[in-house]
């Protein structure tokens, strides 16, 4: 096969889970138009080619390639495809306190088209319930937004896109199952590459490939009357996913405010019940560290947002895409200048515009690298039983260092 | 190695710390009164030193095993890296012990957040104390073991930057003991004691590193086997 | 002085201990070791029993 063709190409690809390889040098090469059922017994890695296709596995051995370009080798070396895929996960992916309509947008909004998705929402009885949040959804509806989710990308735009959808039929009634699989037909004929992992034998039909003993065996896909029921002419325009599912899940849920913000007023607190404020030079070391410690403490809370993109593996699914993972930085700013405005005042001085700005900036980049220890440790099989808070201290030192230089330039 | 000889090892060198105790207070010479705040304080040197060299050299068992399992994917790298945090945690512990005790006598605080050096040993040491904890926490996988070498990886760049920080930011602690420049600063009889607990550390620490081999290894097995039962 | 003393001796004791953990970790898995393994050897006789149709005919 011209590898220029395929569209999906995992070669000599070895991937480890645990302590066993659960993939050892397989290979794969799809070409437009082509639908491949996986559909062999549980543990035999269905999941694991699905992952490896959406570059979510470190590999062992090999590399992994979207539309020609390398997307994960066994290097380390990643790239964002060029082209936007579809993916839907074993575990739904979503963000509990998203919206219905907002998740399936952002996954539009990743290929930076939209289209209408009323039609498709009624088509799986989920109209009704658009603007309610995800947690609120039973397990059946939460996976139908899962799956709206990995197959509306297929039908955004002109050119062929790659379909990853991990069993995107569990929890399915048999009305829906028969809509996806004519949805599927559909999604193929438009010229995209789907690889479908299911136990329901009802997806043979849609198939053009068997994928059994790791051989792909061709088959003819079942006669179907193709309906062309749907317009998916682009609507409005994208929007940047990452920045509104940032913004959106800040202001629902204000979780900045209340776990940072209390670490930090907190912190605020204990320092005027200790500290007489008429006691503090401001022209002291101690001041400036004074000034900025719920600032700082605020920070070392580390990013809120990280433990909702654990509900569902969403995290997964927003690495797999290579955009960016929803972040609270300038939440973290913004609570930084106010607790440092809120602290000088408290200890009785007037408002230093350039430490308040400071203070937002030590907020937000200390919740930085505690995020990042976050995300290093998000592999793990328990990613919420690991101890990065340990780690935090590292923090401690650059801290003393700018309290000493702002206390030596004068900045006060 | 054998058990028993891993054993043997650690003993001779948890005798020859105790030794060493012995000799800092009976054998040391006093140092003269007007350099030092608390001259009592300052046999705690004869301790504060070795267990620093030796958390060095666990520190670079540390990340040798790291960089073994992480580019060569070499299980006797991954039972080095879990020994080397094991050690580099009992004998950072007992520098940092030591070093506060010391600080606490000779500069009336026990640690000075401002010392670059102060602070990151005891960030090597937080870093050994996370690595341990953290794996104790998780399977056994190459996951568990990809996250961990990166950290001590990551980890390592702390060693020389912590070698350097007295020379570069030296604001309290002095300066390192051997490589300083000043080498005249020992007579023989401390250098002799120093010596000789620098030895008992590291033996200690080597021990420690052996049986911690070991007992990977065996917890490796008894998965293997317990896995292979899972299977019948 | 005193505080020096116990000082040092809590040290002593600290590393005293730290030695000990690591010697009844090393002796405990050891022993779950065996225990496993004696539990695997029952079970492959046990099965071999089981599985060979003839000696039980015979018995």
């Amino acid at each position: 096969m011209d590898m220029s063709e395929a569209l999906l190409t995992l070669s000599n690809v070895t991937v480890r889970r645990g302590s066993s390889d659960v993939l050892k040098n397989f290979n794969l090469s799809l070409k437009s138009g082509q639908s491949v059922l996986l559909n062999e017994k549980n543990g035999a890695g269905k999941s694991t080619i699905i992952e490896a296709s959406a570059g979510l596995l470190p590999l062992e051995t090999g590399e992994v390639r979207h539309h020609g370009a390398l997307v994960l080798d066994s290097s380390g070396r990643s790239k964002r495809p060029e082209m936007a895929f579809g993916l839907t996960l074993q575990s739904d992916g979503c963000i509990g306190s998203q919206r219905v309509e907002e998740h399936i947008f952002n996954a539009l909004d990743l290929t930076s088209n939209r289209i209408d998705i009323e039609p498709w929402l009624k088509r799986y009885n989920l109209a009704h319930r658009k603007h309610d949040l995800i947690a609120h959804l039973s397990g059946g509806q939460r996976r139908k937004v899962a799956m709206l989710a990995g197959m509306l990308p297929g039908f955004v735009g002109d050119k062929p896109r790659i379909l990853l959808l991990d069993e995107p039929a569990s929890g399915l009634d048999q009305p829906s199952r028969e809509r996806l699989v004519e949805d599927l037909h559909a999604l193929r004929e438009r010229g995209n590459t789907i690889l479908l992992a299911s136990h329901h034998s009802d997806f043979a039909a849609c198939a053009t490939h068997i994928l059994e003993d790791n051989e792909l065996i061709a088959k003819n896909p079942d006669e179907h009357t193709s309906k062309k029921w749907v317009d998916v002419k682009p609507t409005a325009k994208p929007r940047n996913a990452v920045f509104r599912t940032s913004m959106t899940l800040n202001r629902r849920t204000l979780a900045t405010l209340a776990n940072n913000g209390i670490a930090g007023f907190l912190t605020l607190g204990i320092l005027l019940a200790l500290v007489d404020p008429k006691a503090v030079d401001s022209t002291l070391v101690q001041a400036s560290g004074l000034y900025l410690s719920s600032a700082f403490a605020a920070g070392l809370v580390g990013d809120s947002i990280i433990a909702m993109l654990h509900e569902h593996r969403a995290l997964d699914w927003w690495k797999a895409h290579r955009k960016g993972i929803p972040y609270s930085y300038l939440h973290g700013f913004v609570l930084g200048m106010g607790l440092t405005m809120l602290t000088q005042l408290g200890f009785d001085e007037s408002v230093s515009w350039l430490l308040a700005l400071i203070g937002g900036l030590l907020t937000a980049s200390t919740m930085a690298i505690v995020r990042w220890f976050d995300l290093a440790t998000s592999r793990l099989a328990r990613p919420k039983a690991v101890y990065t808070r340990i780690l935090t201290p590292i923090l401690v030192l650059p801290f003393a260092l700018l309290v000493q230089w702002i206390t030596d330039s004068n900045l006060l | 190695m054998s058990k028993r000889a891993a054993e043997l090892v650690l003993l001779v060198g948890f005798i020859g710390i105790g030794i060493t105790l012995v000799l800092a207070f009976l054998k040391a010479p006093s140092v003269s009164i007007n350099a030092f705040e608390s001259p009592d304080a300052q046999r705690i040197f004869y301790w504060h030193v070795p267990a620093a060299w030796a958390a060095f050299i666990a520190f670079g068992f540390l990340f040798v095993g790291s960089a073994l399992w992480f580019f060569k994917r070499s299980d006797f790298g991954w039972r080095m890296h879990v020994a080397g945090a094991e050690a580099g945690l009992a004998t950072g512990l007992m520098t940092v012990w030591s070093g506060m005790v010391w600080g606490s006598a000779e500069w009336g605080v026990a640690w000075d957040w401002s010392d670059v050096r102060l602070n990151t040993f005891g960030l090597l040491t937080f870093l050994a104390l996370f690595l341990v904890l953290g794996r104790q926490a998780q399977p056994d996988g190459v996951e568990t073991r990809d996250t961990f070498s990166t950290f001590g990886l990551f980890g390592f760049v702390l060693v020389p930057v912590t070698y350097v920080a007295t020379r570069l930011w030296q604001i309290r602690h002095p300066g390192p003991v051997l490589g300083g420049g000043d080498g005249g600063s020992l007579n023989n009889e401390m250098a002799a004691v120093l010596f000789f607990g620098a030895i008992s550390f590291t033996t200690f620490m080597i021990g420690h590193v052996l049986m911690s081999m070991r007992i990977t290894l065996l917890e490796q097995r008894l998965e293997s086997i317990q896995e292979a039962m899972d299977k019948v | 002085m005193t505080y020096l003393a116990v000082a040092y001796l809590g040290m002593l004791i600290a590393i005293a201990i730290w030695t000990w953990t690591v010697f009844s970790r090393s002796n405990d898995l050891e022993q779950r070791i065996d225990a496993v393994e004696r539990n695997v050897e029952q079970h492959t006789s046990k099965s071999i029993i089981i599985g060979d149709e003839d000696t039980r005919e015979q018995e």
